[in-house]
């Protein structure tokens, strides 16, 4: 996994964590604004709960270890609501707790004011 | 800090001599959708959007040279297409804006689509009857 550093035209400076794909440029992309406890999951070409949290794992190790983030959102267009819907969300709250200590909650919120309709999987660390 | 936090044109820019190219092709959306009245913002987190009455779009980064682009109304998404610069999403977001036919769109922006297994053929396009997505 690699890490790239940036800085967006409104000024925000960041951390992406990048896994480059064989055939594909990325298989797994997240950003960590400076700053922030949100990590925003920007791609993710699985959503196979095992090997999306290995790479959680990953992220969290590189980016200063527990509690370098405690949000994870991510944001879904149209087309991804139902496989999204289908999670089971405790269990997936579970898992992150496993790979990433702690006790998360995952929850499916659509997005406020979003056109057209996005939702964000949003996983909030509750507890140590 | 809310990384969803929307900062709407016009905001406060780096110097000209330190922004790169993707960031040139961003600060020309943000200008020509504000001259034209479409109230374009960035999230900080680096997502773009704008609206022209009931038309609406969304730029997403999806990492790099990987944007999604999102357009609809608030009923429905029209067209979803993930495409290889930002550039080409401005283009074909201000086109939609300004009125433009989906399917049209599509032909201008083909040889810009990120086609991989997650993204399929590279786009999503609804049609009123029924959704087609091109194999």
């Amino acid at each position: 996994m690699q890490i790239v550093e940036g800085r967006l035209i409104g000024g925000e400076s960041y951390r992406d964590f990048v896994l480059p794909g064989r055939s594909v440029p990325e298989v797994f992309s997240a950003r960590l604004l400076n700053g922030s406890t949100t990590l925003e999951i920007t791609w993710t070409a699985s959503l196979g709960q095992g090997t999306l949290v290995n790479r959680l794992a990953l992220v969290q190790k590189l980016a200063g270890g527990p509690g370098s983030f405690t949000r994870i959102t991510g944001q879904a267009s149209a087309e991804f609501r139902d496989v999204i819907q289908a999670l089971d969300l405790d269990e997936a709250g579970q898992a992150l707790g496993k790979g990433l200590g702690g006790k998360w909650g995952v929850a499916l919120r659509p997005r406020p004011n979003s056109i057209p309709s996005t939702w964000d999987l949003v996983a909030t660390r509750i507890g140590d | 800090m809310d990384p969803h936090e929307k900062l709407y044109w016009p905001f406060a820019i780096p110097p000209v001599q330190t922004q790169t190219e993707e960031q040139k092709s961003q600060l020309r959306f943000l200008e020509a959708a504000h001259q034209q009245g479409y109230a374009p913002y960035m999230e900080r987190v680096g997502h773009f959007g704008a609206a022209s009455g009931t038309r609406g779009v969304q730029i997403l980064v999806r990492g790099r040279k990987h944007w999604q682009v999102l357009m609809g109304t608030a009923k429905e998404t029209i067209l979803s297409a993930h495409l290889d610069n930002f550039r080409t999403a401005a283009e074909a977001v201000l086109g939609w804006l300004r009125g433009a036919d989906a399917a049209e769109i599509v032909e201008q922006i083909r040889d810009h689509l990120v086609v991989t297994r997650a993204t399929g053929c590279g786009f999503l396009l609804h049609q009123p009857a029924a959704a087609t997505r091109s194999t």
